[in-house]
């Protein structure tokens, strides 16, 4: 066990265990954690269809919000061989392995797997119309990411560091057990681990997290704050849900689309030149920051960040100089909600503050336009918004990875063709 | 003769010798980083002389296709973001240890390129990156530019690699390109020169009074210069001043593609008061009065122009003389001041000509 005269906090440490990864790092963390971790069921089919369905089995704070799970990995892997159905058979039973094992819940396991363009290449037909997958792109002219082309992506995630190190152990088949049960299969059986990516979010968890790249030496970062930048994000009436990220129909009916991107935030600016007032106003929106609505990281502000009161974006960008990122997206959305499912985390990966922006919609091209939305040409073409600076919280990223894929329904999951499994 | 430097001035300003305190590096490093002369007291709310003027070091001067950028240094110094009407001081922080500025022009026509994005990372002696994203800038020195005070880490060589997006701002004549750039550049950072830059306080009568400082001479980059009214490169109707800057207002039935047949070309021109610095990121909107009747109402739209370089335009459709052209700054200059600006260009008046 580590030692715990070396400064690092307990919680802390589970944090960095996950962005290490690895035996050593498991070992560590399980001894540091204790957790009694539920196991699963032998019985998929008691699972929801759809491998996005995490509402349900998350928690919810006292206004109703989606608390997400504690702790994040993102695993690529590389497909080398040929779909059979034996292949499928070990895939499948791989991910039964951590449907047996963990619970599908916060306090268990969460997973799901996922497909890129570039694994769908490999097979004569196209994907139906019903999908909307294409290659990763940058999404404005003033980024330039590394697009990322796995063929596959996992996702795992859970209240227990523990719990997503020990699941990652047991899909890169370096354990014969996993919360005590057997390990049938393992995803490397089939799959090469192309890299690994890690995060965390949740009150306290980017406080402990701030001795990092892009964070200034003041310890800026709230104590009580959920993500790096101060403030609450994922309101219940902010987001899409789960039933408007789904694919309706065609073979992969059940199924949604997942984009992942990661961001670099450099927050010196944020947090030792912009004052509070400038932040509430980049992030939610002017007309916030002149009625105080939103106090602290926002808490009081209940299910939903109230952007009714913002106005349009380009006059207050007109009127302001300075438009809101919150206030921005009103105008993608559809029947009063957006049409993303944002699971963004926070991340130390590179040595920097990040955020895997991991957001889920029924096509790609949702995520696309609501992007568009936050670019918001039309603010900074027609006001003296520039096209970072004032223009929301742009000033202060920069995307360095996109990707997209596909995470088709349970039934599907195991190295499905364009047709679907069953072709 | 040489003006004296920074050195000079801070031992002179300060209760603590260097030499004293060389067993004391991290309480040293946080005192030269704040001690900047107090601010004038009194500012007036228009340009002003600031409290003192620092000299600078050119990085280098790089060229890529028609964009030229400058990466140079400073010392750290305040400064103030604007949004809307209000201003936020930025103060020196402990571990600041330069202002980096970038200034990037055209080099066919000569004209700085406000409304650039501009992003910056640096490799220093010890193999870290970090990067930075300045703030669109007006100093009395330097005219438009991207700023910011930075922390570096070890003294050493750092690696600088500018990254500028050209702006989407509207062009007369022909269209450039606005593809991503990238301009590499080295420097030693030394603390010990970097306190040999030239220094200058400003006594005390002077300083606060309304004015400014000369541009410097910055060699190889252009500084960012409206043409003066005298020699308006399009007929002049008239010069106004509001809110402390100077207005030049020009129409012309000739003007490339932007103005047709039976159309005038309107050109508002807001520059500083004595550097004409132009002053960009404003919302501008004009009345035209035209042959008995309001021929125009609406905005004026930022453009570049080789020869009016950025200015704030719109074509009015009307062949008949214009009468009246009535112009309203809505939104103040959203870039960030220096010292000496920051009172200025706030509260604007219309300006009828
Ligand atoms: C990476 C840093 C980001 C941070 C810290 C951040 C933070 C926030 C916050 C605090 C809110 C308002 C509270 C709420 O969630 O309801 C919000 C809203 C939102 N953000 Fe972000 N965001 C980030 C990036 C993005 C990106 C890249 C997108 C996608 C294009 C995005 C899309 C949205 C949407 C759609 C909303 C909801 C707007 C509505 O209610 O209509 N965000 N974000």
């Amino acid at each position: 066990m580590l030692p715990d005269s070396r400064g690092v906090s307990r919680r802390a440490f589970l944090k960095s265990a996950v962005a290490i990864g690895g035996a050593s790092a498991l070992a560590a963390c399980m001894d540091r954690e204790d957790a009694d971790v539920p196991t699963g069921v032998d019985e998929p089919a008691s699972l929801p269809e759809h491998q996005h369905a995490w509402n349900d089995a998350l928690s919810r704070d006292d206004a109703g919000n989606v608390v997400p799970p504690r702790h994040h990995a993102l695993v690529h892997l590389e497909f080398d061989g040929e779909p059979t159905d034996e292949a499928r058979g070990t895939v499948e039973s791989a991910l039964r392995t951590l449907e047996r094992a963990y619970e599908w819940s916060n306090n268990g396991l969460l997973a799901t797997l996922g497909y890129s363009p570039a694994y769908f290449e490999r097979f004569d037909s196209a994907l139906p119309e019903s999908v909307h997958l294409p290659e990763p792109q940058p999404l404005s002219d003033l980024e330039d990411p590394a697009l990322d082309t796995p063929d596959a992506i996992l996702h795992l995630a859970s209240d227990h560091a523990s719990g997503v190190l020990e699941a990652e152990e047991a899909m890169r088949g370096n354990r014969d057990t996993a919360n005590g049960v057997d390990v049938d299969a393992a995803l490397t059986d089939v799959f090469s681990v192309a890299d690994r990516r890690s995060g965390f979010v949740g009150d306290g968890l980017p406080a402990e997290h701030q001795d990092t790249g892009g964070v200034p030496d003041s310890e800026p970062v709230p104590e009580d704050a959920p993500f790096y930048m101060g403030f609450e994000s994922g309101f219940e009436k902010s987001q899409a849900t789960e039933d408007r990220v789904t694919i309706q129909s065609g073979p992969f009916a059940g199924g949604t689309t997942q984009h992942v991107s990661h961001i670099d935030l450099n927050l010196t600016q944020w947090y030792e030149q912009d004052d509070r007032e400038s932040r509430v106003a980049q992030m939610f929106c002017p007309a916030h920051a002149d009625s105080g609505a939103v106090e602290g990281t926002g808490e009081n502000l209940g299910d939903s960040p109230q952007l009714d009161d913002c106005g349009d974006p380009v006059e207050t960008g007109s009127e302001r100089g300075v438009v809101g990122h919150s206030q921005k997206f009103q105008r993608v959305r559809e029947d009063g909600r957006p049409v993303i499912l944002r699971r963004d985390f926070d991340s130390t990966d590179g040595g920097h503050a990040g955020v895997h922006f991991l957001a889920l919609q029924r096509e790609i091209a949702d995520f696309e336009r609501t992007r568009d939305a936050m670019n918001a040409t039309d603010v900074s073409g027609q006001t003296p918004v520039g096209r970072t600076q004032n223009n929301g919280i742009r000033q202060y990223l920069s995307v360095t990875h996109r990707g997209n894929y596909l995470l088709p329904p349970r039934s599907n999951r195991a190295l499905p063709t364009p047709e679907g499994s069953d072709a | 003769m040489r003006k004296p430097s920074r050195r000079a001035f801070l031992a002179a300003a300060g209760s603590v010798g260097l030499g004293a305190t060389a067993g004391c590096l991290g309480f040293l490093e946080t005192e030269r980083a704040t001690r900047e002369p107090p601010l004038p007291e009194n500012r007036p709310d228009t340009a002003y002389v600031p409290s003192h003027v620092e000299g600078m070091e050119m990085a280098g001067m790089q060229t890529s296709g028609r964009y030229a950028c400058a990466l140079s240094y400073t010392f750290p110094h305040r400064f103030w973001l604007v949004r809307g009407a209000e201003t936020d001081r930025v103060d020196v922080r402990g571990e600041d240890d330069v202002h980096l500025m970038v200034a990037v022009w055209d080099t066919e026509t000569g004209t700085v390129l406000p409304e650039a994005n501009v992003a910056i990372e640096h490799t220093g002696p010890d193999g870290e990156t970090s990067s930075v994203t300045p703030w669109q800038m007006l100093s009395q020195q330097m005219g438009v530019h991207h700023g910011d005070n930075v922390a570096l880490g070890p003294e050493g060589n750092y690696d600088v690699s500018v990254r500028v997006v050209p702006p989407t701002t509207r062009r007369t004549g022909e269209t450039a390109a606005t593809d991503p750039l990238e301009f590499e550049f080295s420097f030693t950072f030394d603390r010990a020169s970097l306190d040999d830059l030239p220094f200058e306080d400003i006594p005390a009568d002077r300083e606060g009074t309304a004015g400014a400082v000369d541009p410097m001479d910055m060699k190889s980059a252009t500084l960012s210069q409206a043409p003066p009214a005298d020699d308006f490169p399009i007929p002049v109707r008239g010069t106004g001043e509001t809110g402390g800057a100077n207005l030049v207002v020009g129409a012309t039935e000739e003007f490339g593609d932007l103005a047709g047949d039976s159309e005038t070309y309107v050109a508002a021109s807001l520059c500083t008061p004595h550097n004409k610095f132009v002053l960009p990121s404003a919302s501008l909107s004009a009345t035209v009065d035209a042959g008995g009747t309001q021929v125009f109402d609406g905005d004026l739209v930022p453009t570049l122009d080789p020869n009016l370089g950025y200015h704030y335009g719109a074509v009015v459709s009307s062949g008949e003389e214009i009468e009246n052209v009535t112009v309203s700054v809505d939104t103040p200059p959203q870039i960030s001041r220096h010292e000496g600006y920051e009172t200025a260009f706030f509260d604007f008046s219309d300006v009828s000509v």
